[in-house]
């Protein structure tokens, strides 16, 4: 086939010369473009090494690199069934985009999932509770120390964290404002002071990432002050210490120096002109102990509760730092456990693929080590991780969560169609971009109801499930109502 | 370095495109008699002066440079084709400009080859 298509091309460049010169000049546009297409292949074939492809079959070959390409879309679009696609498929998608829009989103005919017994199912009650008669939720941080400025959360679902810079501004406000709408709390992310999350006047959980950004010295190290500071902001309900993330646990970042513009030099309080790194811990925290003794004095500079997130990963690393907690007897307000599963805007595949423990592995055994600690009431227990839908999360609280944390089902909710394109400035939906032509196309006002509405459906299908499984109240859940495929009680024991 | 000499062979072969270009897109006498005589006049002369404005254009803007470049080696293979069958090349310097743009247009293309080839 290359064959004739590398004779093909200069044959045809003398056919249409004839043509074009005893016919119609203007046959002459074939001539030009068959000679320009000779002149490339014979580059390819024999003026480059770079590509072997290209080198032993010529422009042919180049159809290869087009193809996959636009291989993703083609995929997405025809060719993937709706139960296919990660990492999350067409049939979990089109359910958050249906309940972000508040249109009907029952499905007929059956499950589309493997129903083989090699995946975790909630159990029902013979005896289903009314609705009237299930309590609202509500979970208050900060209770245990008794601090003066407790936080409470009326809805068991939070935005995670994601911060100016992964996304755009007019992502960061659409998902602030439809927090706001819903009475729901949201994640700051590590990007430094949240200038566009606080303009929609949400309740926010400040991230503190290990480069400490907008609350640090340039040299990187924390400012108390300026944490401080911003902590005294009504809109600051908590602060949540990341020692670790699902999609890249044990590894920092690099802010290049040429994505630090003037306006996130000046959130992240980070110079210009030098790569910013962040490291893949924080520097005051070495061990367990003085972990636990940051975590302290994050609650003495900021009054407010302070929680820790984490993804599961050697099992002796947290045990110890449960013990030196009930050591010191100094425990943060909540423990937020992310699934290696986690997502994020840009990892090293590796870190995504093969590094962290899987939530629902995770879940269980922490839940284990409380109840063995006997520290059940010291701190909540938060989890993340692929959560966008009731069912996954009601799994998550049956293990024992308290809340859930969702950032992927947000941004389905807002209009993300999955171009795994978050690393590279050109999210299509306007979300994880900052080119104003893309972003020009997520209208911040809509996309607000949209999570308003996502947050209404989850909620109801929330107290559809807990009265479907005979419970009151969220904290009557266990692991009890759980379906458990041997499987995965082997690999927790 | 490699980028500056980037722009001096862009500018060269964008300013060198113009007049032609602009030629045929306002009917100089010129231009009407050599695409009559190709038998092209006048739709032929308004494509090709189009495809010159947009090479011209490609040319300048970030991110597009080789395909401008591309374009417009195509219309000096053209020119060439048009010059050497039907047209000659008389007292003229146009033969010398082609020949100059062409060269500069394929030095961009060549400098500029991974731009086009898909990794």
């Amino acid at each position: 086939m290359a064959k004739i298509a590398n004779r093909a091309l200069p044959t045809l460049a003398i056919f249409f010369g004839v043509l074009g010169h005893f016919v119609s000049f203007y046959l002459h546009f074939f001539t030009v473009g068959f000679i320009v297409l000779t002149l490339l292949n014979f580059y390819l074939l024999r003026g480059q090494k770079t590509h072997a492809l290209l080198h032993n079959f010529g422009i042919l070959a180049q159809a290869r690199y087009i193809l996959e390409s636009i291989g993703p879309e083609f995929r997405q679009y025809l060719y993937s069934s709706d139960t296919e696609e990660r990492p999350f498929n067409r049939v979990e998608r089109s359910d958050v985009y249906r309940k972000a829009k508040g249109i009907d989103s029952s499905a007929a005919f059956g499950s589309q999932r493997e129903y083989d017994a090699t995946e975790i199912k909630l159990r029902h009650s013979l005896f289903p509770v009314d609705h009237d008669q299930v309590e609202k939720f509500e979970l208050r941080f900060g209770e245990e120390r008794g601090i003066k400025n407790i936080h409470t959360i009326t809805k068991p679902i939070m935005i995670s964290a994601m911060s100016y810079g992964s996304l755009g501004s007019n992502a960061v406000r659409a998902l602030a404002r439809g927090a706001k709408k819903s009475e729901m709390t949201m994640n700051t992310g590590e990007g430094g002071y949240p200038k566009y999350h606080l303009m929609e006047e949400c309740d926010l959980t400040f991230q503190l990432g290990t480069a400490k950004f907008g609350v640090r010295h340039e040299n990187g190290d924390l400012d108390e002050s300026k944490l401080e500071s911003l902590c005294e902001n009504p809109f600051i309900k908590m602060v949540e210490i990341k020692l670790s993330q699902g999609a890249k646990p044990g590894k920092g970042g690099l802010l290049p120096k040429e994505k630090i513009t003037d306006e996130i030099a000046e959130l992240r309080g980070v110079g210009k002109g030098y790569d910013v790194v962040s490291p893949a811990h924080h520097s005051e925290c070495k061990d367990a102990a003085s972990t636990v003794k940051f975590v302290r004095k994050i609650q003495e500079v900021t009054q407010l509760p302070v929680g820790i997130k984490l993804c599961y990963g050697q099992k002796e690393e947290v045990r110890a730092l449960l013990s030196e907690m009930i050591k010191q007897n100094i425990f943060p307000d909540y423990v937020s456990i992310d699934g290696g599963e986690g997502g994020t805007g840009a990892a090293p595949k590796g870190f995504m693929d093969d590094v962290g423990v899987p939530l629902f592995a995770a879940l269980p055994i922490m839940r284990k080590f409380i109840n063995e600690f006997e520290i059940e009431n010291k701190f909540k227990l938060i989890c993340a991780g692929k959560l966008i839908n009731p069912t996954k999360q009601f799994m998550a609280m049956s293990m024992g969560a308290h809340a859930c944390y969702s950032a992927r089902g947000f941004l389905l909710a807002i209009g993300c169609i999955q171009a795994l394109q978050c690393n590279k400035n050109t999210c299509p939906a306007g979300i994880t971009t900052h080119v104003p032509r893309l972003q020009d196309g997520l209208d911040i006002e809509l996309k607000s109801d949209r999570v308003y509405n996502y947050v209404k459906a989850l909620e109801k299908e929330h107290l559809d499930l807990l009265a479907a499984i005979g419970k009151r109240k969220y904290s009557d859940l266990s692991p009890g109502n759980l379906f458990m495929p041997t499987s995965l009680l082997e690999a927790r024991s | 370095m490699r980028a500056v000499v980037l722009w001096i062979l862009q500018i060269l072969s964008a300013v060198l495109l113009m007049g032609p270009a602009w030629s045929k897109i306002t009917s100089s006498s010129n231009s009407i008699e050599l695409f009559q005589t190709l038998g092209m006049e006048p739709y032929g002369r308004f494509i090709i002066g189009i495809i010159e404005c947009g090479a011209i254009l490609c040319l300048l803007l970030p991110k597009m440079h080789s395909i401008g470049a591309l374009m417009s080696v195509s219309i000096m293979i053209g020119a060439l084709i048009a010059h050497t069958t039907h047209l000659g090349f008389g007292d003229n310097p146009m033969g010398i400009m082609m020949v100059v743009n062409l060269i500069s247009s394929s030095l961009i293309l060549y400098l500029r080859k991974d731009d086009l080839l898909n990794e």
